[in-house]
């Protein structure tokens, strides 16, 4: 759905988008035990580029040069509990970047996060809006705090240089990561949300505005002789748009997210927008992320739920420097919701 | 409404990028150039962000933009040419003088330039006192990013030291002195005794006359730039040989040669400087400035065609 979630927010990923989203928490108790995810690069779309690929660093530079290369894996198990939430967070993520003919330089962002998010949803005056109701309005503030230690890179380093030719003399993935030197570090963050919600029917629209990271969520690293230092991560303003309606056997909801209105960035790479179809069981979804489309599906098992989709995203400064062309998979395993 | 305008705060207060941003973000989209090799897109955008002489980063990719608009390509160069550096030592000048990336044909070329920019860029200590060293680098900027820089000099030198050995040794395709179309068969017209002496022993190959110099290194009118010109292959020769003793190269990589290169250049410098101790003031210059300020000493200026003689006379051939 192009990433435009700040609105649409209701599901295991509520503190990654938007905590005043618990607001319309819509169960007493909301478990979400199991829900491993996979990105990774998609390479399938660019499979001419690896047919006869160099065994040798330096002719494999040529043919790495400017294509991004990503992998990660994570769990987020939480739950919710009236309008309380907590998420605990266990994510790999690698990010590589090989770029300059003239001096060729690899930029790394290698991250293993561990953590917990936990927030509140404050409803905001007396309305409410909940399955009963049929229509009605809504506002919540959020606000969440978050935990998380990062052990990993985040470094520009020379592909001719000493300290990654040591390292790709490493036989396995572990030891050429170690070889590149890894920063451990600590940090606390701050988001805040608000949202206000419009329910007539079967219609409803959700207006929604997150400050994620507030003042910028910075590792404090452990003290290491190199300076290595882990990625931090930025403080963002997003405001979001949806609006949707649900027949039961059909629903569709459009949304979309202007990101970053705190920040200096090209109009182009604010925009996210989405779209998703559902009947029951199966929902496809589509979007535009900086002017990159991504496109999927789920399917609902009840007990078992997995989603997956193609997606670009920018990895530069610029609109549409860097184009990274990903895949993600993702399952849900066993939730559950209870109401007393 | 006033919860709209506290909103409204919140929101631009923090917009305006700080600096760090700004150098943050020149430098990626100057990688994304410098990919594409739009060099001069890559230079206007650093440029601007005015020189930041602590960010090594930023240095590395200066450098190679200049480097990038000389035509230089790291990775074809280290494919191409530098396992083709030769280990022997009487061949190493010619091996340099014939690389791919050694031909010139203009005095003082944009692309010359450029390397030198690229060169002075990385070496430039912004300290009158502290010549360019391995050991500065290494205290500056830390091991790591020293050990990257060293890298990116060692290259760049190795292939400007090849220019100039191809453009003032006037050298044919094959790396041989004086067999080119320049006329001269001889780097200087020597006037000091004892370079002359090395001359006429006929170590030096084709230059066996001592008046037989590139005329872009004639002394007279000339002799500010001869002076600037042969500092600049001396220095290139001293930083190389401080950044590859500062280098391990891994023996199964394309620059494993440079190993005995090490060795090689190490030993000549150590047995010149047993037999002229004189010779060390010149032969551990690491500075261009440093250097052209030593010759306006009439007896450095000697050292240095002594060492023009003994370096280069002989050492191409």
């Amino acid at each position: 759905m192009g990433d435009a979630f700040t609105a649409v927010n209701d599901d295991d990923y509520t503190l990654f988008y938007n905590p005043a989203s618990l607001g319309r928490h819509k169960h007493d108790l909301t478990l979400m035990p199991i829900n491993p995810q996979g990105t990774g690069t998609n390479v399938l779309a660019d499979a001419d580029r690896f047919e006869n690929f160099p065994t040798q660093p330096v002719p494999a530079s040529r043919v790495l040069m400017d294509y991004p290369v990503h992998a990660s894996a994570g769990i987020s198990p939480g739950f919710k509990i009236f309008n309380l939430g907590v998420t605990f967070i266990a994510n790999e993520s690698y990010d590589l970047l090989l770029r300059n003919r003239a001096h060729p330089m690899l930029d790394l962002d290698l991250r293993s996060d561990r953590g917990v998010l936990f927030g509140v949803g404050i409803p905001l005056g007396s309305g409410r809006v909940n399955n009963k109701t049929t229509s009605g309005s809504q506002t919540n503030l959020g606000i969440s705090g978050k935990s998380i230690s990062r052990k990993g890179l985040r470094d520009t380093l020379a592909l001719t240089g000493p300290t990654v030719v040591d390292s790709l003399s490493k036989e396995d993935i572990g030891g050429i990561v170690d070889s590149l030197g890894q920063a451990s570090g600590k940090a606390w963050g701050v988001d805040a949300g608000l949202e206000h919600i419009e329910k007539s029917g079967s219609t409803q629209f959700v207006f929604a505005l997150a400050a994620l990271d507030i003042g910028d969520t910075k590792f404090k690293e452990a003290e290491n002789p190199n300076k290595l230092e882990v990625a931090d991560n930025k403080g963002q303003v997003n405001l979001g748009m949806a609006g949707g309606q649900n027949f039961g056997l059909f629903h569709y909801v459009l949304s979309t997210d202007i990101r970053g209105l705190n920040q200096q960035m090209d109009m182009g790479k604010r925009v996210r927008v989405g779209a998703q179809v559902g009947i029951p069981l199966l929902t496809a979804m589509a979007g535009m992320n900086s002017g990159y489309y991504s496109y999927g599906a789920s399917l609902n098992l009840g007990i078992l739920k997995v989603t997956a989709g193609l997606y670009d995203v920018e990895m530069g400064s610029k609109y549409k420097q860097i184009k990274s062309k990903q895949f993600v998979i993702y399952l849900s395993l066993f939730d559950f919701s209870f109401d007393a | 409404m006033r919860l709209f305008l506290l909103l409204s705060i919140l929101i631009f207060w923090g917009c305006a990028k700080t600096p760090k941003e700004e150098v943050d973000e020149a430098i990626d989209v100057a990688l994304s150039y410098l990919s594409s090799l739009e060099c001069q897109k890559a230079i206007d955008l650093l440029e601007e962000t005015g020189r930041q002489n602590d960010n090594p980063v930023y240095l590395e990719v200066l450098a190679s933009a200049y480097a990038c608009r000389a035509g230089f390509d790291a990775i074809d160069f280290i494919t191409s040419d530098v396992g083709n550096i030769s280990t022997v030592g009487s061949d190493f000048m010619k091996s340099l003088a014939a690389m791919s990336v050694s031909t010139e044909t203009t005095v003082d070329s944009a692309d010359y330039q450029d390397y030198r920019t690229a060169l002075n860029i990385l070496l430039d200590t912004h300290n009158a006192a502290i010549e360019p060293s391995h050991a500065n680098r290494v205290t500056v900027f830390g091991a790591r990013k020293a050990g990257d820089m060293d890298m990116q000099i060692l290259l760049m030198s190795l292939a400007q030291l090849g220019k100039f050995l191809h453009f003032y040794g006037n050298v044919n395709n094959l790396g041989v002195k004086g067999a080119g179309t320049q006329g001269n068969t001889c780097f200087l017209n020597y006037t000091y005794a004892s370079a002359q002496a090395v001359i006429s022993a006929a170590t030096t190959g084709a230059c066996v006359t001592t008046n037989a110099g590139h005329t872009n290194l004639a002394f007279g009118a000339n002799l500010a730039n001869a002076k600037r010109r042969m500092c600049e292959a001396l220095v290139l020769v001293t930083n190389t040989i401080d950044t590859l003793n500062g280098l391990t190269f891994s023996t199964n990589s394309n620059m494993a040669n440079l190993n005995t290169v090490k060795t090689n250049i190490n030993t000549l410098k150590t047995s010149i400087l047993a037999g002229r101790p004189e010779l060390s003031a010149l032969l551990n210059t690491t500075s261009q400035s440093a250097c052209v300020a030593k010759l306006e000493n009439a007896t450095e200026f000697n050292n240095m065609q002594f060492i023009f003689a003994l370096l280069f006379e002989a050492g191409l051939k």
